[in-house]
């Protein structure tokens, strides 16, 4: 690329020229963020100073909130949980997602078939699907208990069960976006050229190697991308906790985006629910950072 | 052989377990509510009936709800894709002051659970006088962090030496954009519009928020009246649910196909 | 091909088709030509819709000067939207919303008193007592009913014929011994495949402080400020349910108001405590039912309700208000509340009707138990907190057997303390 410093038609440096046409290009999404995603999360990280009920004029509280969200059980209780969960929907998702994306890349009789079922949780509405794993799900009177009761295998009181509703919430949070990541794979694997599998093939290498060398390098960009969105969403879980289980039995399934929801929209104290949104915004700044840095010493230029 | 049959085995295991709840929904469309609750252990429906499909006609008025979720739905999918995909390309591709910092505010931006930006999002609505209107749904999600990511990340690995050589043939950035990365990107812009969609389409939330008028409803708002606090009518419901699921699907089968073996990279030449 | 172009044609087309579509339907919140608009949101989806909708289209048809524009949405989403509206300062002139969060909203002066509406019309004397007590808040009254009914105790008669059971149990002693002759079977994972009795423990109306109170216990006292929930009584009666649902598996554990339903539905549970939103669902699913009181605790023979309650914001006065108070009038008049029994299966709002009038029987029965019912909790600005935080996840925890009912009860009691004296 050419240096700045260099005069162009029109009197501008040709690298003020080309950033003018860079902010041509990214105007209405900063426009439209800047005043709808921006000015809200300044707006909310100042709220998370004061007590605001919405319905009086807040009071600066300063760290108050903060301190008062440390001192707090149920948000202590709430934070593992929220971290448990993504620590095992994260990879899980990520992990079936790719798996789904090799097996369907290929020529398959059916992959339509397979690549639309297995994309289908993601379609529908979690207000709907709450409803049917409800039916299917019900300890005592679901499709799936009583099948499983044939085979002698129980799935104890379903999601009311203190030691199982974690695993269901975590299932569904699974069931629900692998199919999504698996698109973006498939995304992904479509951009790798073809020639590349051919050369590996005329040196004989299997399977294995392809992947090694040649599939999973290539997808780095991809596997970067689904993995900070994965844990973003893992780490934001609330959906079907919202529709399954309300956070219970007792706060066993409660997660940070749960209590902001409770404490902020229930119990009127936006201050809190804001502090309680910015610790989370944190964290996944964190743990972004983290795979940016792991993945980006290893992402791939042509 | 052995391995196409584990495959085939492995992906049939896994697609029963994963519509299993979706083979619910479509069985409960065609039953009668007496079987649903009063027989939930059976999964085939045992009497068929069609009274369902034709109560959420009945009830609701369907064609016009489906006409404003489209509209919704549509028109934040229509400026998303622009707008995000020219900011993705200036990411992915233009140097500019300020590029890092913007990058970094659009991983951040993903952060934020949208509970916390509803009130001031809500404010804004109402300052700009657009409240119960479709642009005053529309704008505040017409464009997104998530899709400015995913098209970036797609865009980075497009090769860097088509949009150089065309360059020195003397193409401006419009160009490039247009001529170049967009026709390369179609898998992924397909994707991402696809997401946008289904996203919108079925969200219940958001445009019940902005909206006081019964005639501004959206399909999910229209569905959800037939969920009562205590009672639901769970046959209507899933019949409701069906049928606004079927367009996405039938995108979904669309837009799949775009998903070839690899691109052959004689195409880019 | 020529993306670009084609995008820029999809906009246009879009951009158009919004501008088109919002043109139509501009707003018009505003009074013309001497009309008062009231809007007015709630959540009355499912069943409640119908007869809520009739009796709204019926009072604009009788009221030229008046309209009533209402919205109805799920009850998740109307609290949702409730908060940034009257934040903005747009919130709507009428809500109806479940009697326990209206303190929560008066106190914080989103409501204004309604004391007025008694003497524009609304004869306070024939309204149901509790119905009027639910609505109170610091001496006031910042709700009127939409809606009040007694929980009573539904029965499953062919499972009570097939064990052998006559009538539905009066007392506590032949509610155990029929309890525990109603739960048999083996269903999925060693649980019963018959229950005696289901009960939602959260999402729902409350059934564990009905058995408090039977025992002479309960939660907060009358007074709105003494903690009952560690009282002896209270204790006992914890205990001997505890023992029932953990020993005896009476009743499954930790399920919502749906799921209880659901089992009542579908025949695997003889008994349950509810409103009467469920008589539709067990008609349809052709369950051959009875109703009665709640049988008689050793202390008490008593029961809650659940209301529905009319609000008026705080910023609407003048006509407005005027409009509002002939809304609730005619909403609670005789008429409009034989209709309303008639389609929803509510009971009446007014002591005045009688059983001559309601076709249904069921519905009389509602009726007649209604005087019996107290609110659950009325005029407390934390419920939300304390059922969500405090009430119902300690009951899920005795009824798991997470530790000694005692000792968790006196826990709960510390907790509601602390919130009591906040607020």
């Amino acid at each position: 690329m050419r240096r700045s410093g260099v005069r162009a038609r029109g009197g501008l440096t040709l690298r003020a020229r080309r950033s003018l046409s860079a902010y041509g290009f990214i105007a209405p999404s900063v426009i439209i963020l800047g005043v709808f995603l921006a000015w809200p999360m300044i707006w909310s990280l100042r709220t998370s100073f004061y007590e605001a009920s919405q319905f009086a004029p807040p009071t600066f509280v300063g760290l108050g909130n903060y301190r008062k969200l440390f001192a707090d059980a149920t948000f202590r209780g709430d934070l593992v949980n929220t971290l448990v969960y993504a620590a095992v929907v994260t990879p899980l998702a990520v992990g079936l997602a790719l798996v789904f994306a090799l097996m369907l890349h290929r020529r398959l009789r059916g992959r339509s078939f397979f690549r639309a079922a297995i994309f289908l949780p993601a379609v529908l509405s979690f207000g709907v699907m709450g409803i049917a794993w409800d039916f299917v799900l019900d300890p005592n009177i679901g499709v799936l208990p009583r099948w499983l009761q044939h085979v002698g295998l129980s799935l104890g009181n379903g999601v009311n069960d203190p030691n199982w509703a974690m695993a269901y919430v975590m299932f569904v949070g699974v069931w629900k976006n692998a199919g999504f990541y698996m698109v973006m794979y498939l995304a992904g694997l479509s951009t790798i050229p073809n020639d590349f599998y051919e050369a590996a093939a005329i040196d004989g290498a299997g399977p294995w190697a392809r992947f090694r060398h040649i599939t999973w390098p290539l997808l780095s960009n991809t596997t970067l991308f689904v993995f900070v969105i994965a844990a973003i969403a893992s780490l934001q879980a609330f959906d079907q906790i919202f529709v399954m289980t309300h956070g219970g039995p007792f706060f066993k399934t409660e997660t940070l985006v749960y209590l902001v929801y409770r404490t902020g929209f229930k119990d009127f104290e936006f201050g809190y629910a804001s502090a309680v949104a910015w610790v989370l915004v944190f964290l996944v700044f964190l743990i972004s950072l983290v795979q940016n840095f792991y993945f980006g010493r290893r992402q791939v230029k042509y | 052989m052995v391995r196409r049959v584990g495959l085939y085995a492995g992906l049939l295991v896994a697609v029963a377990v994963i519509v299993l709840p979706v083979v619910w929904m479509v069985f409960a469309s065609v039953k009668p509510e007496a079987d649903i609750t009063g027989n939930p252990a059976q999964l085939l429906p045992e009497h068929v009936t069609t009274q369902n499909y034709r109560e959420v006609t009945r009830q609701i008025p369907f064609a016009r709800q489906f006409l404003n979720s489209i509209i919704f739905a549509g028109g934040v999918t229509v400026f998303s894709l622009a707008f995000n995909s020219m900011c993705a390309f200036a990411l992915a591709r233009l140097d500019f002051p300020g590029r890092r910092a913007l990058f970094i505010a659009i991983i951040l931006f993903l952060m934020i659970p949208y509970q916390v930006t509803l009130i001031p999002i809500y404010q804004l609505v109402a300052k700009l006088g657009l409240m119960n209107t479709f642009p005053g749904m529309i704008i505040p999600r017409a464009t997104n962090a998530f899709g400015i990511f995913f098209l970036r990340q797609f865009f980075l690995g497009i090769p860097r030496s088509l949009d150089e050589a065309a360059r020195i043939d003397g193409a401006g950035d419009w160009r490039i954009y247009a001529r170049i990365i967009l026709p390369l990107s179609k898998p992924a812009l397909l994707t991402i519009a696809l997401f946008d969609f289904m996203f919108n389409w079925n969200d219940l939330l958001w445009p019940l928020i902005f909206t006081t008028s019964t005639r501004m409803e959206t399909l999910p708002a229209g569905l959800a009246l037939f969920m009562g606090q205590h009672v639901s009518q769970y046959g209507v419901v899933m019949a409701g649910a069906t049928l606004t699921t079927l367009p996405i699907v039938i995108a979904f089968l669309f837009v799949q196909r775009k998903f070839i073996q690899g691109i052959a990279t004689t195409g880019l030449k | 091909m020529d993306l670009r172009r084609k995008l820029t044609a999809f906009a246009a087309l879009a951009t158009l088709a919004a501008a088109a579509a919002c043109g139509g339907s501009g707003t018009s919140d505003d009074k013309s030509g001497g009309t008062v608009t009231l809007s007015f949101w709630n959540g009355f989806t499912g069943g409640d819709r119908p007869g809520v909708e009739h009796l709204v289209d019926e009072f604009n048809k009788s009221h030229p000067k008046i309209h009533v524009n209402m919205q109805i949405m799920p009850w998740d989403v109307f609290y949702q939207k409730l908060l940034p509206a009257y934040g903005a300062g747009k919130g709507p002139d009428v809500t109806a919303m479940s009697a326990n969060q209206v303190a929560q909203y008066a106190a914080k002066r989103v409501f204004q008193p309604l004391d007025d509406a008694f003497s524009a019309g609304l004869d306070k004397s024939k309204i149901v007592p509790g119905a009027l007590q639910a609505g109170q808040y610091a001496g006031k009254q910042y709700g009127l009913p939409a809606n009040f009914t007694p929980l009573l105790l539904y029965y499953n008669k062919k499972l009570f014929k097939q064990a052998g059971i006559a009538a539905p149990p009066a007392d506590w002693n032949e509610w155990i011994a029929d309890l525990k002759k109603l739960t048999k079977g083996k269903g999925p994972g060693g649980k019963p495949a018959q229950y005696g009795i289901t009960m939602g423990t959260h999402e729902t109306v409350e059934g564990i402080p009905i058995l408090l109170a039977g025992q002479g216990g309960g939660v907060i006292g009358d007074d709105g400020r003494t903690v009952t929930l560690d009282s002896p009584q209270s204790i006992q009666a914890m205990t001997t349910w505890t023992n029932l649902v953990r020993t005896n598996h009476v009743m499954p554990v930790g399920t919502s108001g749906a799921d209880a339903d659901k089992l009542m539905q579908s025949g695997d549970a003889a008994m349950e405590i509810n409103g009467p939103w469920l008589t539709s669902s067990l008609e349809q699913s052709k369950i051959d039912y009875g109703l009665a009181m709640v049988p008689a605790g050793p202390a008490a023979q008593t029961t809650l309700s659940d209301s529905v309650q009319f609000s008026l914001g705080s910023r609407a006065t003048g006509a407005k208000k005027k409009a509002a108070e002939e809304f609730f009038s005619y909403w609670n008049s005789r008429d409009s509340q034989i209709y309303f029994a008639n389609t929803t299966g509510f009971p009446p709002t007014r002591t005045d009707v009688g059983a001559s009038d309601l076709k249904n029987p069921n519905v009389a029965v509602f009726a007649k138990y209604a005087p019996k019912a107290v609110p659950f909790l009325p005029g407390q600005t934390k419920f939300a907190q304390m059922q969500s935080e405090v009430i119902d996840p300690g009951f899920e925890k005795i009824l798991n057997g997470q530790g000694d009912p005692a000792a968790l009860l006196k826990q709960s009691a510390g907790q509601l303390r602390t919130l009591l004296a906040g607020s």
